[in-house]
């Protein structure tokens, strides 16, 4: 019988083995663009529910009151029951997916029934052999309250690794996307998403690797683009769908969305600006207008430039502050303008107080009425070759370029 | 080709370090997650998406913090505290399962222990895989809960113990159980809970 200590160690390990079982294909190479599009809605709400705080306290003042949600996850305000929806078994959902699939061998990792209260989401993980070796398929069927414009876009290629995209919307508005992407560090990996989103917020989303994700048997994927298109566009989706329930916010709005507050130029605007602030002589070989990105070489270096421009908010004048206040990284330089602008300039590796190797180089100006200018820059083509050495650009070009007026145009 | 991304991705506050260290936190991120849900990997995808939701619009502050990963550990504990949509009992990991390149010697063990921690209140979970998967101490458990240390500790033996009288004896005699030299899980023949696999053949 193990003393209490001894068992806690026991279980210590034990609990390391169950973390094992966590499937890998979380998206991995669409992680980061995820989170940061969540992130972004997760802000405009907070706005939204201010907003609407604001105009529950004029409310209470002539005696009405109304609730305001809080994040994605909050309950929102109490509103008929929900409607009894058709149950499908775990086996029921699997038997729909494996019924779209090409012939092969199915093994399951994790899968999920339909029908929950509430219940929004369901999918499989699996295992599935076309006859040349298993590679784990993560398939989910959701509603959503985004339309496709959101939710069925191609991985940005300039931060992935990129073989293809293809999208397609259809003409009943639904939009299929097919996007073909590798590792970033590792060649042989490969990461094959589908996406099918209709305008109502169904959405069905398969990701495949050519193997494990963490360890690639084969060369590609299993399933062809017109295999995955099968897949995602399939009948058997109907009665899943059936058996979901309405995202927490609702089907998204038959209407185009609202304007969000001023965001400051397009990228368009900005790689137009930023091009004739280059050295002379400066070559263009690539650029992502959508992220403000564009690769130029300098005397024989090539490297990925992003710019960035914040209008002036009350955010970035709590950055500004913030920032004086904050302790200073390794490598920071700040220069405190007597107009009270501060230009910030850093060198950094894999985290800001890292400084072996130093991979990122950025020049940021903070100005008082909280608009922001920032240049960042890594020694590569794209966001995922960078590598140590000297950049086409130093840091004082970057500083110079931040600085330059034209941003404040 | 079409390369449209979303309308957000014009927003000029995309912060260049973010995917760098979502590459290399994500998996560690998703694992937690997937034991605080007991198992559920696409909840635990969901909330590992609304942690990194939320540390993207800080990330400036965040990634000038000593430890942005304990700070991530954090955010995603309290994203799944804050998760209160009724649990739901439709994605589990199902009793029929592969061996993923795992060495841990006992799988049938995993699944007992996920249904444990399935089973355990939401904070007792938290405190569980803060304190022996984070191996965070009592005091920096406490703090990123915000309980007391005494609460901690009273939580860590109550669902300790629950853990005991779920697991038994069983998971002593596993977990102990020898490796061979090339890391394969308990040698000496087949581990039947490794047969439960089961192949299944569309169509």
């Amino acid at each position: 019988m193990p003393t209490d200590d001894e068992f806690a160690d026991v279980f210590a390990r034990a609990l390391r083995g169950a973390a094992e079982l966590a499937p890998e294909p979380v998206r991995h190479a669409a992680l980061a663009p995820l989170a940061e599009q969540r992130g972004r809605r997760w802000r405009r709400r907070r706005r939204t529910a201010l907003a609407g705080a604001l105009a529950a306290v004029v409310l209470a003042g002539v005696g009405g009151f109304a609730v305001v949600g809080h994040g994605p996850f909050a309950a929102g305000p109490a509103g008929p029951p929900e409607p009894v929806l058709p149950r499908m078994t775990t086996e029921e959902v699997l038997g729909t997916i494996t019924g779209m699939l090409p012939h092969g061998g199915v093994r399951v990792i994790t899968s999920g029934g339909a029908g929950d209260p509430g219940q929004h989401r369901t999918g499989a993980t699996i295992l599935f052999d076309d006859g040349a070796g298993e590679s784990i398929l993560t398939i989910t069927a959701e509603r959503t309250d985004r339309p496709p414009a959101e939710t069925a876009n191609c991985t940005d290629g300039f931060v992935v690794p990129q073989d293809s995209c293809d999208r397609v919307v259809r003409p009943d508005g639904s939009v299929l996307t097919i996007d073909k992407l590798r590792d970033r560090t590792e060649a042989d990996k490969r990461e094959w998403r589908a996406t099918w989103a209709a305008p109502d917020g169904r959405r069905v989303e398969v990701t495949e690797f050519n193997g494990q994700p963490a360890a690639a048997s084969r060369p590609n994927p299993p399933l062809s683009a017109e295999q995955l298109t099968a897949l995602v566009t399939g009948e058997g989706w109907e009665r899943v769908f059936a058996s979901l329930a309405p995202a927490p916010g609702g089907p998204p709005s038959a209407a185009s969305p609202a304007p969000t507050a001023a965001q400051g130029p397009s990228g368009e605007e900005l790689l137009g600006r930023l091009v004739p602030l280059l050295p002379s002589g400066a070559a263009v070989s690539g650029r992502d207008a959508g992220r403000g990105v564009l690769t130029a070489t300098v005397d024989g270096r090539t490297s990925m430039l992003m710019v960035a421009v914040d209008p002036p908010s009350q955010r970035g004048r709590d950055d500004l502050r913030g920032t004086e206040r904050s302790p200073a990284t390794p490598l920071e330089v700040r220069d405190k303008r007597r107009d009270g602008t501060l230009v910030v300039t850093n060198r950094f590796g894999n985290g800001k107080g890292a400084t072996d190797p130093v991979l990122h180089w950025t020049a940021t100006v903070y100005y008082p009425d909280g608009r922001q200018v920032r240049i960042s820059e890594w020694n590569g083509e794209n966001g995922y070759t960078f590598r140590p050495g000297d950049p086409a650009l130093d840091v004082d070009a970057l500083k110079a370029i931040a600085t330059d007026p034209v941003w404040r145009s | 080709m079409d390369q449209s991304s979303s309308p957000d991705a014009s927003a000029g506050d995309h912060w260049p370090e973010f995917p760098d260290f979502v590459a290399s936190r994500g998996r560690h991120l998703l694992r937690t997650a997937f034991l605080l849900t007991g198992g559920d990997a696409h909840l635990a995808e969901d909330l590992v998406q609304e942690a990194l939701g939320r540390i993207f619009v800080k990330w400036r502050k965040i990634s000038r913090l000593e430890n942005p990963s304990g700070y991530a550990q954090t955010v995603l504990v309290n994203t799944f505290l804050s998760y209160r949509r009724k649990r739901s009992a439709s994605e589990r990991v199902t009793d029929e399962f592969p061996e993923v390149g795992v060495d841990d010697p006992d799988p049938a063990l995993r699944l007992t222990l996920l249904r444990a921690l399935a089973e355990l209140p939401a904070k007792d979970r938290a405190v569980l895989v803060l304190r022996f998967w984070e191996d965070r101490s009592v005091e920096e458990t406490s703090t990123a809960l915000r309980l007391t240390s005494s609460v901690v500790r009273s939580r860590t033996r109550r669902a300790l113990a629950r853990m005991r009288d779920v697991l038994g004896d069983d998971i002593e005699a596993a977990v102990r159980r020898p490796i061979d030299p090339q890391g394969a899980p308990g040698a000496g023949g087949p581990n039947p809970s490794t047969e439960k696999a089961v192949l299944r053949h569309a169509h």
